[in-house]
């Protein structure tokens, strides 16, 4: 069934390029989200294996068909790769009812009409979106537009569903409600999903893999929770998580196979890696601390209360030590008094220890003194 | 206020309906409006029921009297079996025109709406060139392409002299090709093809390309989509173009006079119901007849705008979500892409630069066709010609009083532009803003209508209005002319002001009232912007319209000096057609350089609304 | 849009019965400052009218004498006028005004008596005599003096200039021994004349002249020649009950129309190419004062081979055509009863029927003739009493008469109807 692959892939316009020597592989029925800011070249990636945009270089497969090849002047139109499309803005048809925009992609196919009739009541049920049948778009209100189009969309059974920014129109809670949904739709459906987004919640909790893409280049391809607690860069660690993760630039050297040592707030620290640490450049490290992992009221670090922000369920902490706000988050409801002092630790395996001139992920451990 | 109103008082709802700019220009332009175009066609409209003079009591007979109220002009022109009056004079006619018009819009709307495609779509070569050399045709007076039809197809084998095929190639035209029916729907189509391509290509253009992908991803065939998804959306913009080909098509005079040369007995003899209508107006004993004549033509019009109303309802109309339609994929054309950039550059440059260089050889041959009497005369000859004011010259360029009056022209028809334009501009907003209300559509319509009143009839309201006491300060004077012109070529900016408008989203507007932007300031610094080209072309419309109106101003100038297009019919009244030619061929110079000098300062150009680049 | 229709049409049908109660013309019985001042110019001396119309434009100077006309002569004699009265240098506009843009302009004015010029010059016999004439909106002035001698009938309305418009012909393969015969033009003579289908004529549809003809050639005169003229050609006499035509004249018209080859859209620019026509012998119903082209421009290329003094030998009329030459009409000189200087107006009229001002107008051109009878037609062209017998004439108490019916008729003819 559909795997789709991509290698070496590259899209450049005149004076910029959007795509830089892709390669990926999305296994069949896997949900992939593109993730990154606006203007990496997500979009334009996920139209370019839909077929909407010829990329200047490289090779895509679906499946067994090579649908686009540079070399071979390979080019498979979008309406033979069967696929689906959720556009960003729905593109729903103006001038046709709810039931003709649903049933459009279906009398493609040549369905009879009773199949068709039937499908669409389906689809219709499915969404929740019966009573505006009759109705034209422009009588429906964004989140009723959008199931529309996702009808449409799925209409025709589609083994691969492209999605671009498909919930970035809705309200906060619509949008939540809309991710379960996709997410029960996925298990439902038995397709490969793609999904683009800049939404690193959204991509964290839908996915099946991540594909992180900066400025044209793949950063990180890897499993949601993968990408949060290993990101392969200063990129990926910044991008992925909320609050964000810790960043401390400092100096230090490699001492063994898996330790360094590193400056940290003034002292010397170990830094013990699971793993053998990767290359260093030898010009500073950033050490890269998830705010879970800083546990406060123990240990010996000292810092001042900066700031408390409570959501509830957790609070987000901010410490000032020295020149550096630091941040924490706790399980529960606390309230510290501000420019209170405030002790605090490292804890736990998961800290990241990051190349400061490439910003690349050297290796993962532990932070003691 | 004491106590809890359910509703705000009277005074207080009516500040705060006039506090939206909408529903004021709604308010101002229906005033306006009506009294600029109701009051001609109700004039039109009486003038049909009443003994016009006492040429008509004549005609009309029974004792009838100069303003008798009277049936008999619709009576005598839809029904008279007199020598198969009706039928000759009005139903067949009618049915001719209304087939030849409808011709011209296949015509005007299948070259100028493949073209329109080819540009805003594909990834054709060339498409700077074609689309600046698109527009000419339309720069051009209407009866200047029927002028090169004949000069190219008339041959010796019809006895009418040899045109340039027959001397090129040796090929005869059969008749029928040359004069008629034929000819007049494709010299007028070919004239209105660059409407139909600023129009057309203007939506095109602006519509969200991923409407067609979504169909494509769904598998719909290239021609699935132009039929079910791009021509319903384009249907507002080719049911203006329809509209707007159509009605200017049937009252077209010049180009069926001109081209009517035939025989009786060759069968291509072609009396449109325009000649038909002129002549009923011009002569005193049936000019009611040529105003029921003029009211059923309009209706027709009226008729499609109606059914264009209709079919686009409020329902189906789609509000422009802001999406990433910029990132519109050009079709590929492949193999055929160089191939088809050929066609269309021949057949683009034939029709655009061919008249102008047929209009070029008349100014400078005394004898048309005939190179032997090549001359400069008419375009540099200091001297004086039969009867020649003070300034005359048979020469154009000499003629102080042709410069003169081309100033005037120019000043006029920057200044009718500017209302025009700004007029349409501000009817497209308040439409755009107030949609499905019904104040915002009649306003529309409204504007709509001078474009359908015949010249002449517009004309000569406007005259009795300027000698009726207390407005013979108009008589002659050059506000006349701006309020006449601005009003006669609204309907072309209040098309593309709408059009443009719809484009925007209120989202754009309501972000800078948030701000606190006053309204004048979101008009010239939010929406002006954003929609630059296409409003300016909605001035550069009525600008090249306004330069080489006649009809609409002959009656209403001071004198023939006032503009050039006045100093133009003198000299072709003289006999001196060649400087007729010349100035034909100056007017077309001025309006391409005044075009460029606007595309350098602004980078709009008429074209350019559909993306020249 | 259905609401607005419903608003006007209710509207219409008031206001146009309100239009039909309120327009009764009132009669005045007192003379208007123009006819006064006509009927004191017409006393006058010369002198004394000069006198006149100086101290007029000396006691307005801020008016300006305009003169509306339809053919550029009239700007030609201003020239004149101004050069002879040189106190009304600079003070006189001309005005040039097709006729079927101008009649509207006269109709606004006189419905709201208004000034409009103080001199027009028209034609269109039906339009003057029915609205301009009979609603006392244009006034005349006879001319009287040494060299001053109108015909009883040019008096009033005051004929201006005289015009005529004939069958004409490139010489090399048509002359007066080919084209002898009116009935040729119906298309019957095909051998010794191409005339088959071979006449070029200004669509009547668009040239109000052309129109007056055709129903002028239904008249009885028209009848009387077209009979004579029938019987000579055919050798038999015309026989009505041979087929329906009312008389002769239809039967005339319905078979020129049909033998038209050419509808032609401007006189000007046919007779221009006339040259061209050589071979193919095309016969141009036209104005004869068209060939004024080729006069004009003679002196520029009488040394050089061009063009046009080729062809004023070789365009050709024929005065002596059986049945009839042509059609001869009128344009009139009048002064409107708004005009605000009628002395002037009166002087200008005096003087474009003296020889001096006609000719500084029309003269030494073919096909113009002035209504003062001692003004001669140049050389070579017939006098025009000489044209009115030989042609058919304007007369508009026949056209209003039988409009209806013949114009019915005659549009039944260019549909092609059978």
């Amino acid at each position: 069934m559909p795997k789709i692959v991509l290698e070496h892939v590259c899209k450049r316009f005149d004076d910029f390029s959007a795509v830089e020597d892709l390669n990926m592989v999305i296994e069949d029925r896997e949900f992939i989200t593109l993730l990154g800011p606006s203007g990496c070249g997500k979009t334009t990636t996920l139209r370019m294996i839909a077929g909407l945009e010829t990329p200047t270089e490289g090779r895509i497969t679906i499946g067994d068909q090579v649908v686009f090849d540079s070399e071979k002047g390979i080019n498979v139109s979008p309406a033979k790769r069967d696929i689906g499309f959720l556009f960003q803005n729905y593109a729903l048809w103006p001038h046709m009812t709810v039931y003709q925009n649903i049933a459009f992609g279906l009398e493609n196919l040549k369905w009879p009409k009773d199949q068709i009739r039937e499908r669409v009541d389906e689809m219709l049920k499915m969404l929740k979106i019966e009573q505006f049948e009759k109705r034209y778009p422009s009588e429906l209100s964004g989140g009723q537009q959008q199931r529309v189009a996702i009808a449409r969309t799925l209409a025709p059974k589609p083994k691969v569903l492209f999605m671009d920014e498909p919930l970035s129109n809705l309200d906060a809670k619509l949008r939540l409600e809309m991710r379960t949904e996709l997410k029960r739709l996925h298990a439902d459906t038995d397709s490969t999903f793609v999904y683009v987004t800049h939404d690193q919640l959204e991509a964290m909790t839908l996915a099946t893999r991540v594909c992180l893409i900066e400025s044209g280049y793949m950063q990180q391809y890897a499993p949601p929770l993968e990408t949060y607690s290993n990101p392969a860069n200063l990129f990926v660690a910044d991008f992925v998580g909320n609050p964000t993760m810790n960043f401390y630039e400092t100096t230090g050297k490699i001492t063994s196979e898996k330790t360094a040592e590193v400056n940290f707030f003034d002292h010397p620290f170990i830094f013990t890696g699971n793993e053998a640490l990767g290359e260093y450049g030898g010009e500073g490290f950033v050490i890269g601390i998830r705010p879970e992992f800083v546990n406060l009221e123990e240990g010996g670090l000292i810092g001042k209360i900066y700031a408390t922000l409570p959501a509830g369920m957790e609070t987000t902490v901010k410490l000032e030590v020295g020149d550096y706000i630091l941040t924490s988050v706790m399980f529960g409801n606390v309230d510290y008094k501000v420019n209170d002092e405030m002790h605090f630790e490292i804890a736990g395996d998961g800290i990241i220890l990051f190349d400061k001139k490439t910003g690349k992920n050297i290796g993962k451990g532990t932070l003691t003194i | 206020m004491k106590k809890n109103t359910q509703k705000l008082p009277l005074g207080n709802r009516m500040k705060s309906y006039f506090s939206k700019p909408a529903n004021v220009i709604c308010i101002v332009f229906l005033v306006i409006l009506i009294a600029a175009v109701v009051i001609p066609l109700l004039t039109l409209l009486i003038g049909s029921f009443k003994v016009n003079g006492n040429q008509e009591a004549i005609y009309i007979g029974g004792g009838a009297k100069d303003g008798d109220f009277t049936f008999n002009h619709w009576v005598e022109l839809l029904t008279s079996k007199d020598f198969d009056y009706a039928k000759i004079k009005f139903w067949q006619p009618l049915g001719q025109s209304a087939l030849m018009a409808l011709l011209a819009c296949v015509v005007a709307v299948g070259f100028g709406g493949i073209v329109a495609w080819f540009i805003t779509r594909s990834d054709l070569p060339g498409k700077k060139y074609i689309s600046t050399i698109f527009v000419f045709p339309y720069i051009m007076p209407s009866w200047a392409m029927a002028m090169f039809w004949e000069n190219f197809f008339k041959n010796t084998e019809m006895n009418a002299g040899m045109g340039i095929l027959q001397s090129v190639t040796g090929i005869c035209v059969p008749e029928r090709i040359v004069y008629g029916l034929f000819p007049c729907a494709m010299s007028l189509g070919l004239h209105y093809a660059p409407f139909a391509y600023i129009l057309i290509g203007g939506i095109l253009r602006n519509m969200d390309a991923n409407l067609e992908e979504a169909a494509t991803v769904l598998k719909a065939s290239r021609f699935k989509i132009l039929r079910k998804i791009t021509l319903p959306i384009v249907m507002p913009a080719l049911v203006s173009t329809v509209l707007l080909v159509f009605s200017s098509s049937i009252s077209s005079f010049t180009v069926p006079f001109f081209l009517n040369k035939s025989s009786i007995n060759s069968g291509n003899n072609f009396i449109s119901i325009s000649v038909q209508m002129r002549c009923l107006i011009n002569t005193g004993f049936t000019k009611g007849q040529g105003y029921v004549l003029a009211i059923i033509l309009m209706m027709f019009s009226i008729g499609i705008l109606t059914l264009n109303n209709w079919f686009t309802g409020s329902r189906k109309s789609f509000t422009t979500v802001t999406g990433k339609s910029g990132q519109v994929s050009l079709v590929k054309l492949g193999k055929a892409r160089v191939v088809i950039a050929i066609i269309l550059l021949i057949i683009v440059t034939f029709f655009a630069v061919m008249p102008l260089l047929s209009f070029a050889m008349e100014s400078v041959l005394e004898v048309p066709g005939d190179w032997s009497t090549f001359t400069l005369r008419y375009w540099i000859s200091g001297e004086g010609f039969e009867g020649s004011n003070k300034g005359d010259t048979i020469g154009i360029l000499r003629s102080s009083i042709m410069w003169k009056a081309m100033g005037r022209s120019l000043l006029l028809s920057v200044i009718v532009s500017l209302v025009a334009g700004t007029f349409g501009l501000l009817i497209g907003y308040a439409v755009a803003r107030k949609r499905n209300s019904k104040l915002a559509t009649t306003v529309s319509d409204l504007a709509f209508l001078p474009y359908l009143i015949p010249s002449m009839s517009f004309g000569a309201v406007y005259l009795a209005l300027s000698y009726t006491k207390g407005f013979t300060w108009l008589d002659g004077s050059f506000f006349l002319l701006i309020l006449v012109g601005s009003i006669k070529f609204m309907p072309f900016a209040s098309r593309t002001g709408t059009s443009a408008m719809l484009q925007l989203s209120g989202e754009i507007e309501e972000a800078a009232i948030i701000i606190g932007v006053p309204w004048l300031k979101r008009m010239t610094k939010v929406l002006f912007p954003i929609q630059k080209s296409s409003f300016i072309s909605g001035y550069l419309l009525p600008f090249i319209s306004c330069m080489r109106e006649m009809s609409l101003f002959v009656l209403l100038a001071a004198s023939y000096t006032t503009l050039v297009t006045t100093v133009l019919s003198e000299y072709s009244r003289t006999g001196l057609s060649q400087a007729s030619n010349a100035i034909n061929l100056l007017i077309i110079v001025f309006v391409l350089v005044i075009q460029f000098v606007v595309n350098k300062l602004t980078g709009a150009s008429i074209d350019k609304g559909v993306g020249g680049n | 849009m259905k609401k607005v229709l419903a608003i006007i049409l209710a509207l219409v049908m008031v206001l146009s019965f309100a239009a039909c109660g309120g327009s009764g013309k009132k009669e005045d019985e007192s003379l208007s400052e123009v006819q006064k001042a006509i009927a004191a110019a017409e006393k006058m001396t010369e002198e004394e009218l000069v006198e006149a119309a100086k101290k007029e434009l000396e006691e307005h100077p801020d008016l300006t004498f305009n003169a509306d006309s339809l053919t550029s002569g009239v700007k030609k004699a201003l020239a004149g006028f101004e050069k002879k009265y040189e106190w009304a240098a600079g003070r006189t506009a001309y005005n040039s005004k097709k006729g079927s843009e101008y009649q509207p302009k006269l109709i606004a004015a006189q419905q709201a008596g208004s000034y409009i010029a103080d001199f027009v010059m028209i034609q269109d016999a039906s339009f003057l005599k029915n609205s301009m004439l009979d609603t006392g909106f244009l006034r005349s002035y006879v001319p009287s003096g040494d060299g001053i001698d109108i015909a009883e009938g040019d008096r009033d309305p005051l004929v201006g200039v005289t015009f005529n418009k004939v069958f004409m012909y490139d010489n090399t393969k048509v002359g007066a021994e080919q084209l002898k015969n009116v009935w040729q033009m119906t298309g019957v003579d095909g051998a010794t004349l191409k005339a088959v289908n071979n006449v070029s004529y200004q669509n009547p549809l668009g040239e109000d002249i052309n129109m007056s003809f055709l129903i002028m050639l239904t008249s009885p005169t028209a009848c009387e020649k077209l009979t004579a003229a029938y019987k000579s050609y055919f050798g038999t006499d015309y026989d009505p009950s041979a087929d329906d035509y009312e008389n002769i004249g239809y039967k005339f018209v319905a078979e020129f129309i049909k033998n038209v080859g050419h509808w032609h859209s401007s006189d000007s620019s046919e007779v221009k190419k006339i040259n061209t026509y050589a071979d193919d012998g095309r016969i141009i119903f036209a104005g004869l004062c068209k060939l004024k082209d080729y006069e004009y421009y003679k002196a520029d290329y009488k040394d050089t081979d061009q063009y046009y003094t080729k062809t004023v030998t070789a365009a050709g009329w024929n005065n002596d055509v059986e049945g009839f030459d042509g059609f001869v009409y009128n344009m009139w000189t009048l002064i409107p009863d708004t005009a605000q200087l009628p002395y002037t107006a009166c002087l200008f009229i005096r003087y474009l029927h003296t020889e001096e001002g006609y000719k500084a107008g029309w003269g030494g051109v073919l096909g113009y003739y002035s209504s003062n009878k001692l003004i001669p037609s140049i050389e070579g062209d017939p006098a025009l009493d000489v044209w009115k017998e030989q042609c058919i004439v304007e007369d508009v108490e026949y056209i209003d008469s039988v409009y209806k019916t013949a114009v019915k008729f005659i549009n039944m003819q260019l549909a092609g109807v059978k």
